[in-house]
């Protein structure tokens, strides 16, 4: 690989195609097409010709590329994934079925998502390994031989693996694979224990179940990716972006599909952690809004916030990701109004077909979108002029809202801003408060497509002193996946109470998932000396549900320093609301390895402005009931030091930052804007 | 004057997200797993007059939502800031339903101006009493379900009053996890006292004041609207606890509605005097406390799912809950055990509904919402523990759009199974099994939800294990509209070794070393005729394991040859089947059908009204009497007149 080039980043997303490409000398080009449901491949090549063509770059200059996409939540979403088997500890076998019971509440017909396996295809093995790991029922092979057979007869392509206490005895899971793959070539093998061997049963049989059930179509996506862009000149192998906010290469993303789900809102996080960072900002608030919801993160000190809680598809998600947080309002739900006046946003939404009224393809519902269009906050030239908007049918749908209502047609495209508005100012003040930290010491970085429209409002409301937009805010995702490390997550599961640690025990269990971080280093072909290892343990009082993840010193684990490690959990957890009452244990021992690809990204300063910007235009826009004259800016016409007084509307690619009368907005080096209340 | 929509939805956005965040710091910061897998707390936000304004949106119990805290708050007469209240008597101001639900209230004051109330309970694995966790159902009186603090100030202007915190410490088994509890519990309740300045800082003090009265106005406008939707009229209904857990006889709850434009009322008049068992519900003759209510919010928020639930959805139902029965007892009966006769009361109101609305309301549920609770010593410490096993649900009642929900039904939706793999690497326990059990739901056109099995092996001595609120042992889910009865629940200890014990309905048992434990909860009921059902639904479940041939067979008039229908045989044989049986509206089961013939209603309602003539005390045992004497044969009301006539004669007054 060469030490300078071009480095390439794609975010598929649900509406959108996002393109973010970091030139040698550090220049950064963006580019945001509309998605093209039915080919998105042929959408991507397109999109890619535009970025190259438009922005005379040689392709061949790529030589690092990382793309991320949606298409493993849409195949979970829209049920199209592979066929499979279950095979599970005899006695457990409706284990898809109960999904730990829960129901949704408040509904006589409320039930569950349907099974990915249905349970004529669940297969009980008999076997059992006890919660220390020893077994208590050696494995049954005819049970298994007998097991294969029916998955064969039914014609399944994958088999799924998930034995009860197989985190802490892999042996029986491994010796099943084998008979497996030596019986019936033809099929896959997923086991639960490589994919994530933590506790819980029903959580690590979904992630192996969906590990497994989105694989033939990732697969299918990354080759034709990959044949796609050596088609459009770059050769090179490419990476695939993770939900814990690394990459890996696409070679292991195919057994690791899981791993991928969350990727996109953790995209937007590190991207934005990155432009912060940047710009000299190290607490941020994240505002991620884009077409089907609303992501937010908090970044402390420069450090992202991980967690292993997720839901995907109605499913629960256990794998660590990045943590974000969600409100399922984005540009594109629906907004509708019952018989007494009152609004609600979501959680129905258009999606990219029919979308928006005002997209023009059949859709009549009230979007947010069009509330955004109708006051004037969008450019009817959105994504660089590759999708006309129709005002006149955004103001059809925002009439009939407003009929209902009995307001005036700009009152009413207000109205749902505003509830949009009231809904994330709940959601982020809850952020807040759960991290017990307070919004003056933050900056709210908005991005997405609508987060720079309503940033400054938020930022005033939660009394964040400052907003920063990106220069490229609709594609900060892209930005994002090529500026991650490439990184992995181990785990060990070990069910210890600190009372009962021997000699070297912790020790063990450290270079244990080290060789495994090692081994998998040098499968990505990295080098040690510049990998980082970050170890934790996840730990709780004796009789608690619930764990916390404690960030620990090696040196703790390799000599047992247990004391370090408890008072590490006693500041950690008293922060947490927990309290000192009963002995602790350690559940697992986790490892995470990163490092960068070549040389650390680095982003070019942009010119020092020589006088006053120029306004491309002035047009009305009708914003906290009232209506303003606003300037309109190109942001990439913008210049380091320039400053931008409100009302003013900045225009990028697939975002437009609003910055309110009262506020003003500066250009830093970077092309970042900063806005601030007068 | 109200507030516009717009400043109310605001409003509610603000105020929804503050009461979550309350919630969410109690699941997280309490000790023991309650919390987070039953969803056994509340937290919400009252007015100064107690009407509950907000509850939050998918977490805590269900009840709760509509809770009235009037008479409770009248029980302090005097707020200062800082102040925090407790009590978890059942007899003081009908705030708690049974001991181990401990209530805090805290007045919430805005520069010197009382805005509103924060209340919360938290469900606490013991607070003393006759057996660990403080509930058996055949506690007698109330004095056997532990510490009982009455209506009193825990902080006094911010400061804690530690005398009490020392009595609640020496009166509970597991001290170090009530405190760690009550921890987490301040934590959310001053969490949202906390939101509520923050609110009122953004919107000020007229807002929230104003919105919370409208937000209440809001809930009782749509909540008539829905009424108003359901046909005028009068529809009884009837149905049992399978005894009384105090002698075999069943228990009785019936529920008259009557449905007058938008208002609704329920009178449970004919209901089963007071027990001496803890099957009691203290309701203190307030329909409006929320306990009741729980299958109309359901009922409410589905016809609506915009509906806020509030305690306004109460304000046009009405309620009669006669002094001295199971639904309105009094001093000294014991309650801890008022949860199976709730589920029942749920299902009364779901059979008076059902008759009003046949086409939207689904069959009964297999309404288990038991908990099942093991102590066990750790031979490390010597020390004694108490940890949730499962919990113990029944299988869902048909829909008239889909089959039943497979083990959850009965308005336990929030309850979330352990992890096995968690179970065992506490408890002294090994899982054999956690599946479904065949032929379990109630046939119909749409299935009833199946029943759990739970089997589980004692590894270590000394252990027991409690299963509250298990009921439908005899009584099956009824199906409806040509839908049938699911199965009723069992509990096996070691099933099929020579050792083998039925354990009924027990609900605490002692385990040695190596006793397997089986227990299966009642299968929901079915909806509509069974041979309606589509025979290739019915052959999908004969692959997946949940009808069996036979059941295919019998129950759906479906023959399975191999792996395939036979749709000949399947076609006469159900034409067969049609001719030979005619459908009813309720399918209740054989047990259910020989009571009800031992017992018509009419004599059954004569023999209530006759008891009800008498002093509180003395109702039980002269039902007991006349039950003994009139036992084995059918009932008519000239036998219920004769042996009342020899009860006085026995001077019974």
């Amino acid at each position: 690989m060469k030490d300078h080039g071009c480095r390439l980043g794609i975010h598929i997303g649900g509406t959108f195609i996002d393109f973010s490409m970091l030139k040698e000398d550090g220049e950064l080009l963006s580019l945001k097409t509309p998605l093209i449901l039915s080919s998105p491949i042929q959408a991507v090549a397109t999109g890619l010709q535009i970025l190259t063509k438009k922005k005379m770059v040689d392709p061949s200059a790529v030589n690092y590329c990382v793309y991320g996409s949606a298409v493993g939540v849409n195949t979970l979403i829209q049920r199209n994934g592979a066929k499979l088997c279950l095979f599970i500890t005899e006695g457990f076998g409706d284990i898809l079925e109960i999904q730990r019971m829960r129901v949704p509440v408040f509904d006589l017909y409320s039930r569950r998502p349907v099974a990915l396996i249905p349970r004529d295809r669940v297969m009980e093995i008999k076997e059992r390994i006890s919660s220390d790991g020893s077994i208590l029922t050696p494995l049954g092979e005819s049970s298994v031989t007998k097991a294969i057979e029916q998955a064969i007869d039914g014609g399944a392509e994958g088999i799924v693996i998930c034995l009860l206490n197989a985190h802490m005895n892999p042996e029986h899971e491994l010796k099943i694979k084998k008979m497996v793959l030596k019986q019936a070539s033809q099929v896959f093998v997923c086991c639960s224990t490589e994919v994530w061997p933590e506790a819980k049963e029903y959580e690590r049989a979904i992630a192996t179940i969906i590990n497994a059930y989105i694989q033939p179509s990732l697969k299918y996506y990354i080759e034709s990716m990959g044949k796609m862009l050596k088609e459009a000149r770059i050769d090179v192998v490419p990476y695939i972006t993770k939900s814990n906010g690394g990459v890996t290469s696409v070679r292991r993303a195919r057994t690791a599909c899981v791993k991928t789900l969350c990727s996109g809102p953790a995209a937007g996080v590190v991207g934005a952690a990155y432009v912060a960072k940047v710009g000299g900002y190290k607490n941020i608030l994240t505002l991620d809004i884009n077409s089907r919801g609303t992501e937010m993160a908090l970044v402390t000190e420069g450090q992202l916030s991980y967690t292993d809680e997720a839901e995907v598809g109605g499913f629960p998600l256990f794998i660590p990701r990045v943590r974000t947080s969600s409100i399922c309002i984005g540009d594109s739900s629906t907004v509708r109004a019952d018989a007494s006046g009152m609004l609600n946003i979501g959680p129905e939404n258009a999606g990219a077909d029919p979308g928006p009224a005002c997209y023009g393809l059949g859709g009549t519902e009230c979007t947010v979108t069009d509330a955004l269009l109708v006051c004037g906050l969008l450019d009817s030239n959105f994504a660089d002029g590759q999708l006309g908007l129709h005002p006149n049918l955004a103001e059809e749908s925002i009439e009939r809202l407003g009929q209902r209502l009995n307001l005036h047609l700009k009152e009413a495209a207000w109205a749902v801003i505003e509830i949009a508005l009231a809904e994330l100012y709940a959601g982020l003040s809850r952020l807040f408060s759960r991290e017990a930290v307070r919004p003056h010491n933050y900056t709210l970085v908005a991005f997405g497509s609508a987060g720079p429209l309503i940033g400054c409002f938020l930022a005033e409301e939660l009394k964040i002193p400052r907003v920063l937009v990106p220069m490229v805010p609709g594609t900060l995702r892209a930005l994002g996946s090529i500026v991650s490390e490439i990184k992995e997550n181990f785990t060990k599961t070990v069910m210890l109470r600190l009372s009962d640690v021997k000699n070297d025990q912790l020790n063990r269990f450290s270079n244990e998932l080290k060789r495994q971080a090692l081994k998998w280093l040098a499968e990505e072909g990295i080098s040690v000396s510049d990998s980082t290892f970050r170890f934790s343990v996840g730990m709780r009082y004796v009789g608690q549900s619930f764990g916390i993840e404690v960030p620990l010193d090696e040196s703790w684990l390799t000599h047992g320093n247990l004391g370090e490690i408890s008072k590490a959990f006693y500041n950690v957890s008293s922060q947490a609301g927990a309290s000192a009452i009963a002995p602790t244990e350690i559940t697992s021992i986790r490892l995470v390895v990163s490092t960068y690809k070549g040389t650390k990204p680095q982003l070019k300063k942009i010119p020092k402005a020589v006088g006053e910007p120029e306004p491309m235009a002035v047009k009305p826009v009708y914003y906290r009931r009232g209506q303003y004259m606003c300037k309109t800016y190109r942001h990439k016409a913008l210049s380091y030091g320039h400053t931008l007084n409100g009302p003013a509307l900045i225009m990028s690619d697939g975002s437009t930052l609003l910055i309110a009368g009262g506020f003003h907005g500066n250009v830093d080096y970077y092309g970042n804007i900063i806005v601030e209340k007068e | 004057m109200p507030l516009d929509k717009l400043a109310l939805r605001v409003f509610q956005s603000y105020i929804g997200a503050a009461i979550d965040e309350a919630a969410y710091e109690l699941i997280h910061g309490a000790y023991s797993t309650s919390a987070a897998e039953a969803q056994d707390f509340s937290i919400g936000l009252a007015t100064p007059e107690g009407e509950t304004f907000v509850y939050p949106g998918d977490k805590g119990t269900s009840w709760s939502a509509a809770k009235n805290i009037e008479a409770a708050l009248c029980l302090i007469p005097d707020y200062q800031d800082g102040d925090i209240c407790m009590t978890n008597d059942p007899y003081s101001g009908f705030l708690a339903t049974h001991t181990p639900d401990i209530y805090l209230w805290k007045p919430i004051f805005h520069q010197g101006d009382l805005v509103c109330f924060v209340w919360s309970h938290f469900h606490h694995t013991d607070v003393g009493g006759i057996v660990l966790s403080s509930i058996s159902r055949h506690s007698t009186e109330i004095f056997q379900e532990g510490l009982r603090i009455p209506a009193m100030k825990l902080y006094k202007a911010g400061v804690l009053n530690t005398d009490i915190m020392d009595i609640i410490k020496t009166n509970v088994r597991i001290p170090e996890q009530s405190i760690g509890d009550f921890k987490a519990h301040l934590v959310a309740v001053n969490s949202a006292e906390r939101g509520v300045h923050e609110i009122i800082a953004k919107l000020g003090l007229y807002t929230f004041k104003q919105g919370m009265l409208d937000l209440l106005a809001y809930s009782e406008e749509l909540t008539k609207a829905i009424i108003a939707q359901i046909p005028d009229g009068e529809y009884f209904f009837v149905d049992f606890l399978d005894n009384d857990a105090a002698s075999d006889m069943p228990l009785r709850i019936a529920c008259n509605m009557k449905i007058q434009a938008n208002q609704m009322y329920l009178d449970f008049t004919g209901s089963d005097p007071q027990v001496p068992s803890s099957l009691n519900i203290p309701t203190g003759g307030h329909g409006n406390q929320g306990l009741l209510l729980v299958s109309l919010m359901h009922y409410f928020k589905t016809a609506n799912p915009d509906l806020p639930l509030n305690a306004a959805i109460s304000r046009p139902i009405h309620c009669i809950l006669p002094v001295g029965t199971v639904m309105n007892c009094v001093l000294p009966a014991a309650v801890g055990s008022r949860s199976p006769t709730c589920m029942r009361v749920f299902d009364v109101i779901m059979g008076c509904l059902s008759q009003a609305l046949p086409e939207k309301i689904p069959a009964a549920a297999g309404a288990n919402v038991a908990v099942m609770v093991m102590s066990y010593t750790d031979p490390k410490t010597g020390k004694h523990y108490a940890t949730t096993l499962e919990p113990i649900l029944g299988g869902g009642g048909a829909t008239p759009f889909h089959d039943g929900v497979a083990a959850n039904g009965g308005f336990a939706s929030a309850f979330l199974s352990r992890p096995v793999e968690s179970v065992e690497a506490q408890a002294p326990v090994h899982v054999h099994c956690f599946n479904l059990v065949s032929d379990s739901g109630g046939p119909g056109k749409y299935r009833g939800g199946l029943a759990s099995l739970f089997e589980f092996q004692v590894v270590e001595p000394g252990c027991s294990v409690t299963i509250r609120n298990r009921d439908r042992v005899k009584f099956r889910p009824w199906g409806i509209q040509g839908g049938k009865a699911g199965l009723p629940s069992s509990f096996i200890l070691n099933r099929g070794a020579p050792n083998e014990r039925d354990l009924g309905d027990a609900d605490v048992v002692f385990l040695e070393r190596g006793d397997i434990a089986s227990i299966i909860t009642p299968g929901g009921g079915g909806y509509g005729n069974p041979l309606e059902r589509d025979a290739e639904a019915v052959l999908q479940d004969v692959r997946c394991g949940f009808v069996s041939k036979l059941g295919a067979e019998q129950d759906y008039g479906v023959i399975i040859e191999g792996k395939s229908i036979n749709l000949n045989e399947t076609k006469k044989l159900r034409a067969r089947i049609k001719r030979q049986k005619e459908a009813a509206p309720f399918d209740f089961g054989p047990e259910r059908k020989e009571y009800d013939a031992a017992w018509p209603k009419a004599v059954y309602n004569s023999l209530t009204n006759l008891l009800m003539g008498l002093p509180i005390t003395e109702r039980y045992p002269a039902k007991k009497e006349i039950y003994k004497e009139l036992k084995g044969h059918v009932v008519t009301t000239e036998d219920v007149k004769s042996a009342w006539n020899h009860l006085s004669l026995k001077g019974v007054e």
